[in-house]
């Protein structure tokens, strides 16, 4: 694609914080040394030992929205205001840019609880008319850290104009959770500093992010450049980080490759630094990991002290706090710091003002339960990203447990039979793979771990030794688990908010599954989890497959939807497909099998199946005409023929929802493995995968057999 | 005040078998209860239990039983085994019929 390692940059902000509504208050309170941690109010805070909070007063939204009766609405106006901000700031508020074009990646931890995550992200789309993909990443507190990088992803050829970004709301809920973990702090925030603990906060970022030469060509000045960013997972454990600090270690070190920087360039670190006491050291061992005996020569800070841990919007909030201060060779503080915690970065910039410091590129970091790290370069102005070839993406192993059991042969078997309907058999997870420890794995964790552990077997794939760190896994899903849910709600309900279950809120993250299977499996590469509605397993297929394209430092991924039945939200799917990816011709084909790629792909807005198609044709180089099978679920008839000159009706067509009982996110994530099926067995030369659609992203895919 | 030997046991084994209940119940634990022996460590070679399993079985303890164990990590510490919890709990009781 022309647009391929593009240089990024942003130029447009918004944010609404517990500092402030805008980024004006957000600049003035790191100069004159502010925070925005206060008592609580909007729920009592009496079964807790702490009550403080980084919220925002109530007051200063009703001047901006009248009423808000929800958590929900909460979310959606702390984004909308930010994205608002963003956008006017951008020149980008009017309508004379091409809508299909701009994408929005929306990053949040628990969202608004209430709904399903992905609503949030396909509610704001309508409301500012976007019409490209909407797609929400939620890896708990590292969510908008991971969106932005995800948004310089889709600036390759997918939109113009990405806005990314992410919002959480302090709600009860958070706060009984970490309550009940024992992390939050009886005092105000002191990252690095004394007392140990944190201080929950909430609010939203959004940047917008063009490619250089666009924003260039329409004079918007550019804030500063997105030059990298970096994933890892720790395998470890659900809510503490890996002690070795290897886990963050790795997001810097992928997000410096990613940026084509050397170590010693990275001026500044903006660090997760939440303030515990397992967090802060793990970090400062991960920063000494990469710098070497540097570390202690570079600024380290945290801006928790001032924003709280605004969960799932930390990242961006705090992305932003550098920005700020970026253009003026300044960097912020770390507030509250008062007296030296052992094993914490050498020069944590303890100050109440941001200090002066040359620098051309910083890294800023976000941690989040489930063992997901993500990292962020950003640098003053944009420099070439490393011009690297794409490398095509081959499908190794594949895994699929759903309505015809746990055996891939019977897959292709149900597929084919018009009157196939059974439910998903019993199965006992250490059964599938016995080193695994099955205590407290609700449905959705078991489908997943099972189907990447089926995968891994079916490709040959043995991850032991340095391929463990750079192997990673991608999940599309779109709902938490309804066991874990019900755990959680139904401990508030019986035991009341103050003893709500520790152990039940460390999996009522969306990544909660991704945890669990990246630490059973030992998958220490970059991790993800997406939503977008159906369509969500496709979608990691295809994110799994850009991140192979980019990160040399990437052997294998893999991607996954997966479903758990939710009947009180309506949603029956139950199952889960697993993918693995790795550049072709890494690893050796098990005999007697054709070599299947994938060839393109395409990720557009949800009522634009003609430009996923386009796109995936483009990348593949290949003419609809020689495709013979479509698989998915994509029903506009329209655009199918347009594209195949023919009637719908006589291309033929299959699709996994019998197999999984709906189409969500499992759905589209089994129909690729079906379509993977019958292009390693020579039965087809190009299989086109459609998912997705409504109410947030259409995506495409193109498989092929593949020579070297 | 002498508790008698007999009430003494039965006050135990109601003990044991609700907290065998909290470890299967709250902690996921798959055993039956009879498996679950009073002295097996409940960390790594016994039940397997972790940190965070730990703050759920301290947390569901105090709202079964209404004693407060949190008050700091020596009382955490000291519940090494079931035995260990079930001790804790009587002497927690025993404390406040004394006060």
């Amino acid at each position: 694609m022309s647009s391929r390692n593009a240089e990024v940059v942003v130029t447009g902000a918004g944010a609404v914080s517990a500092i402030g509504i805008g980024c004006g208050p957000l600049l003035s309170s790191l100069d004159e040394g502010r925070d925005g941690i206060r008592p609580i109010t909007r729920f009592s805070t009496h079964p807790f030992s702490v009550n403080l909070g980084a919220t925002v007063p109530d007051d200063w939204l009703r001047g901006l929205s009248p009423q808000y009766s929800s958590d929900s609405d909460l979310c959606f106006d702390f984004a909308r205001i930010a994205l608002t901000e963003a956008l006017w700031q951008a020149g980008l508020e009017g309508d004379g840019r091409d809508q299909f074009k701009t994408a929005l990646v929306v990053g949040t931890s628990l969202g608004d609880l209430k709904n399903q995550h992905h609503r949030l992200a396909s509610r704001l789309a309508g409301h500012f008319g976007f019409k490209g993909p909407a797609i929400t990443i939620s890896t708990a507190c590292s969510s908008s850290n991971n969106a932005i990088g995800l948004a310089r992803d889709l600036l390759d050829g997918f939109a113009d104009v990405v806005v990314a970004g992410g919002a959480d709301v302090l709600s009860l809920e958070a706060f009984a959770g970490f309550h009940a973990l024992g992390v939050l702090s009886p005092a105000k925030c002191a990252p690095f500093s004394r007392p140990a603990g944190t201080t929950l906060g909430e609010g939203a970022g959004f940047l917008v992010l063009e490619r250089a030469a666009d924003a260039a060509c329409r004079g918007a000045p550019p804030l500063a450049a997105v030059s990298g960013y970096g994933l890892s997972a720790d395998a470890f454990h659900e809510t503490s980080p890996d002690p070795s600090g290897g886990g963050v270690a790795r997001a810097i070190q992928m997000a410096i490759l990613d940026a084509g920087l050397a170590p010693g360039e990275i001026g500044y670190v903006n660090a997760h630094g939440s303030g515990t006491a397992n967090n802060d050291a793990v970090e400062w061992l991960a920063l000494q990991r990469v710098f070497g005996a540097g570390a202690g020569g570079i600024p380290v800070s945290s801006s928790k002290g001032h924003l709280g841990h605004c969960q799932g919007a930390a990242g961006v909030l705090e992305a932003l706090c550098v920005l700020l201060l970026m253009p003026r060779q300044s960097v912020p503080p770390t507030l509250h710091h008062r007296g030296v915690r052992p094993r914490c970065p050498e020069d944590p910039v303890a100050s109440d003002r941001p200090r002066p410091h040359p620098y051309r590129h910083a890294a800023c970091l976000n941690s989040g339960f489930g063992g997901a790290n993500a990292a962020l370069i950003l640098s003053t102005s944009s420099s070439p990203r490393p011009v690297r070839a794409a490398r095509p993406v081959e499908i190794m192993g594949l895994g699929a447990v759903a309505g015809h059991g746990l055996n891939l042969s019977e897959l292709g078997k149900a597929i084919e039979d018009p009157e196939f309907d059974q439910p998903m058999p019993a199965y006992e997870i250490d059964r599938v793979i016995p080193n695994v420890d099955p205590r407290g794995l609700d449905p959705a964790t078991r489908h997943l771990i099972a189907a990447a552990a089926l995968a891994l077997g079916d490709a040959g794939i043995a991850v032991r030794g340095p391929l463990k760190e750079r192997a990673g896994l991608v999940i599309g899903t779109t709902r938490l688990s309804s066991q874990s849910a019900g755990e959680f709600y139904r401990s508030i309900a019986e035991r009341g908010p103050g003893s709500c279950s520790p152990l039940a809120f460390a999996r009522i993250t969306l990544n909660a599954p991704a945890g669990s299977c990246s630490k059973a499996l030992m998958l220490k590469g970059p991790t993800s989890t997406l939503t977008s509605g159906p369509g969500s397993g496709l979608g990691a297929v295809l994110y799994a497959a850009t991140m192979i394209a980019n990160w040399e430092s990437v052997d294998l991924v893999l991607a996954a939807g997966v479903d758990e039945a939710d009947s009180s939200a309506g949603g029956l799917t139950e199952g889960a497909g697993c993918i693995a990816l790795a550049p072709a011709g890494k690893f050796p084909v098990p005999p007697g099998r054709e070599r299947a790629v994938l060839a393109g792909f395409g990720i557009a807005g949800p009522e634009d199946l003609s430009a996923a198609l386009g796109q995936a044709f483009a990348m593949a180089g290949i003419l609809p005409d020689s495709v013979d099978l479509i698989f998915g679920s994509a029903d506009d008839k329209s655009v199918l023929e347009h594209f195949f000159g023919r009637p719908s009706q006589k291309l033929p067509r299959l699709s996994c929802r019998k197999l999984c009982r709906g189409d969500e996110a499992a759905t589209s994530a089994l129909d690729f493995i079906a379509a993977a099926l019958v292009i390693r067995s020579g039965e087809s030369r190009a299989a086109l995968v459609v998912g997705g659609g409504r109410p947030c992203a259409t995506y495409a895919a193109i498989l092929t057999g593949w020579r070297s | 005040m002498e508790i008698p030997l007999e009430s003494y046991t039965q006050r135990r084994e109601e003990l044991l078998s609700r907290v065998r209940k909290i470890l299967i119940d709250r902690l996921h634990v798959r055993r039956a209860p009879d498996e679950i022996d009073p002295d097996t460590s409940l960390f790594l070679s016994g039940l397997g239990l972790d940190s965070v399993d730990m703050v759920e079985l301290v947390i569901a303890c105090e709202a079964e039983f209404g004693v407060r164990i949190r008050s700091g990590t020596a009382g955490r510490a000291r519940l090494r085994t079931l035995n260990n919890v079930v001790d804790f709990v009587i002497s927690e009781e025993e404390k406040s019929r004394g006060a």
